[in-house]
């Protein structure tokens, strides 16, 4: 094909149907994907985000729970939740007498809903689905109702519990915006580190009769790459809605991607931004209490959240300056080797070194395409974060083209 | 008179640093760090903003080494202009992007077209191997983002930069 011209003029910012059809059949990616990707791009022409007032946001919310439970119920307290780099969080308590209509209760809840267009586009129905799925596997909140068409709020959103925890260690605040190179340090690193293993191990083994109960993803089968293939699409997919300009080692990457995929040996559940940042822990317990942010989860190839996991962007060396912690947690050799021990499952070089050069082409088009892009049309209530994480984008390339030229 | 840029920016951080960040409710978090990062990227903007013609100057310059890196029968009327632009003083940064833009845009094509084979092989490892610079320049440009775990193996904008003047 003929990559489309770089400025696009800006064909990009108001897509004609013939243009997302043809981006469509060129790129043929999962149902629901192509669902909440094709909604993206039809609404690329319309409004950027605009400031939305905490009581509209509320009473958007009382319309969703009142379609699920009727009238037996209080909501208050609302505010707004900082955290994340994606969505619009609102916390919020609701007096009401649980989903078995039993005493009444006061239950922290969060709203989280998307902004008019994020920097990973995803679907709130996969979202509620997985985390469903996930309930009693590893500690995730519970997840109540979803409104996947944004019937009644303002943009496609989900209600799941208030998660107790924090995400970045209280007498060690970051400065980076999303927990990128957050430092635990040495006390507490070793009990959560345990947590981070084991949970990666749980995710990875769900039993195939629990995954074929999801109806939002498509199935993954051993012994064919077509699930690969399938999430290699996506993001090019992606790149060619989103990019501001050619990278033409972009397309060096999708070549090499397609041409290398491998077939899957074992079906897991794969996170998708399974990281330092993406789980809530306390400090007083020193252990991990909810893993949030499912909204790239897969079916497919563990490899893929190792080799995220151990992304260099990540992580930082211990006290001794010698050693490179994944996720500020662990060494990598360490990781690999208790995970191996806890799952049952093999940790193969030749796959980690694949999805890093996966990982690195996603995350490239997530920061160099679409962070560009929503900013520069204004689409969510953070454009400065969004914009400001795109500059993560130029680190990942240059680690892409890095690994390309180990590989080819 | 025409107020000086960099005093602007300078004021402007001042007053957001002094003034505005005190007075923000700590318990908003959103608002704490949408303002922590407004100033740092107008910090970024003010270190950076008397380099913006070299980058630009740059950028082209290593987009022209891509494509005569990566060959492309037909590249050569394309990399004739972009080279006339570059060293033509009359031409803005618009322009000076719009012919980086084309020779990308040529390169990505080049590499979707190519046919599976040996030479496909040795067109992706020269659009490796000349993508180097280009990367270089961006992630030294935006080194003081952080985002960096080894900062240290990034070359010099400086040096990046010197040869193309703004």
């Amino acid at each position: 094909m003929n990559a489309t011209p770089a400025v696009q003029g800006d064909v990009l910012a108001a897509p004609t149907v013939a243009f997302i059809e043809a981006i469509r059949s060129r790129y043929p990616v999962e149902r629901e994907i192509d669902r909440v990707l094709s909604r993206k791009m039809q609404r690329r022409a319309g409004p950027g985000y605009s400031a939305l007032p905490l009581d509209a946001l509320a009473e958007g919310t009382r319309h969703l729970i009142r379609a699920e439970i009727g009238d037996d119920f209080t909501l208050g307290n609302a505010r707004w939740l900082h955290g994340g780099a994606s969505k619009l969080q609102m916390a919020f308590d609701l007096d009401w007498r649980g989903p078995e209509g039993g005493q009444r209760r006061i239950t922290p809840m969060v709203l989280r809903m998307e902004p008019p267009e994020a920097i990973v586009e995803t679907s709130r129905r996969r979202e509620f689905e997985m985390l469903q799925l996930m309930r009693g596997i590893v500690p995730v909140p519970p997840c109540y109702w979803v409104d996947a068409e944004g019937r009644f709020l303002p943009h496609p959103a989900l209600i799941y519990g208030f998660a107790d925890g924090v995400g970045k260690p209280s007498a060690r605040p970051s400065q980076q915006v999303t927990g990128i190179g957050t430092n635990f340090g040495p006390g507490l690193r070793r009990a959560l580190a345990d947590d981070f293993v084991s949970h990666l191990a749980a995710i990875h083994t769900v039993a195939p009769a629990r995954l074929a109960t999801l109806t939002e993803f498509d199935p993954a089968q051993v012994g064919t790459n077509a699930g690969i293939i399938r999430q290699i699409n996506w993001w090019r997919r992606v790149w060619e809605e989103d990019r501001p300009e050619d990278i033409p080692l972009v397309n060096v990457a999708y070549r090499w991607l397609i041409a290398n995929a491998p077939p899957l040996d074992h079906v897991s559940v794969v996170h998708g931004d399974f990281r330092a940042g993406n789980f809530l822990f306390s400090e007083e317990e020193q252990r991990i209490t909810a893993w949030l942010d499912w909204e790239l989860a897969v079916l497919g190839d563990r490899h893929q959240d190792l080799s995220w996991a151990t992304g260099r962007h990540f992580g930082h060396y211990a006290e001794d300056g010698q050693q490179f912690l994944a996720c500020g947690l662990l060494p990598e050799e360490e990781l690999f080797r208790r995970y191996e021990v806890a799952s049952g499952l093999s940790v193969d070089p030749k796959r980690l070194a694949y999805f890093r050069v996966f990982n690195d082409f996603m995350s490239t088009v997530h920061m160099l395409a679409t962070a560009g892009r929503v900013a520069h049309h204004g689409k969510t209530h953070q454009d400065i974060v969004v914009a400001w994480l795109a500059m993560i984008g130029n680190v990942i390339v240059g680690k892409l083209r890095d690994t390309l030229e180990e590989v080819l | 008179m025409v107020p000086d840029i960099d005093l602007q920016l300078r004021v402007v951080l001042k007053a957001l640093r002094d003034v505005v960040a005190p007075a923000i409710d700590p318990a908003n978090r959103l608002a704490v760090e949408q303002l922590h990062l407004s100033i740092a990227t107008l910090g970024m903007v003010q270190a950076r903003l008397p380099l913006a013609g070299a980058r630009v100057r740059a950028e082209l310059a290593n987009a022209i080494a891509l494509a005569e890196a990566a060959g492309g029968a037909g590249f050569g009327s394309l990399v004739a202009a972009a080279k006339a632009a570059l060293d033509d003083p009359r031409c803005n940064a618009d322009a000076l992007e719009a012919q980086k833009t084309q020779l990308l845009a040529a390169v990505s094509g080049l590499v979707e077209d190519a046919p599976d084979g040996d030479s496909a092989d040795v067109l992706a490892r020269a659009i490796v191997s000349a993508s180097r610079p280009q990367f270089d320049l961006i992630r030294a440009w935006c080194l003081s983002a952080g985002f960096e775990p080894d900062p240290e193996e990034v070359p010099a904008l400086e040096t990046l930069l010197s040869g193309a003047s703004a």
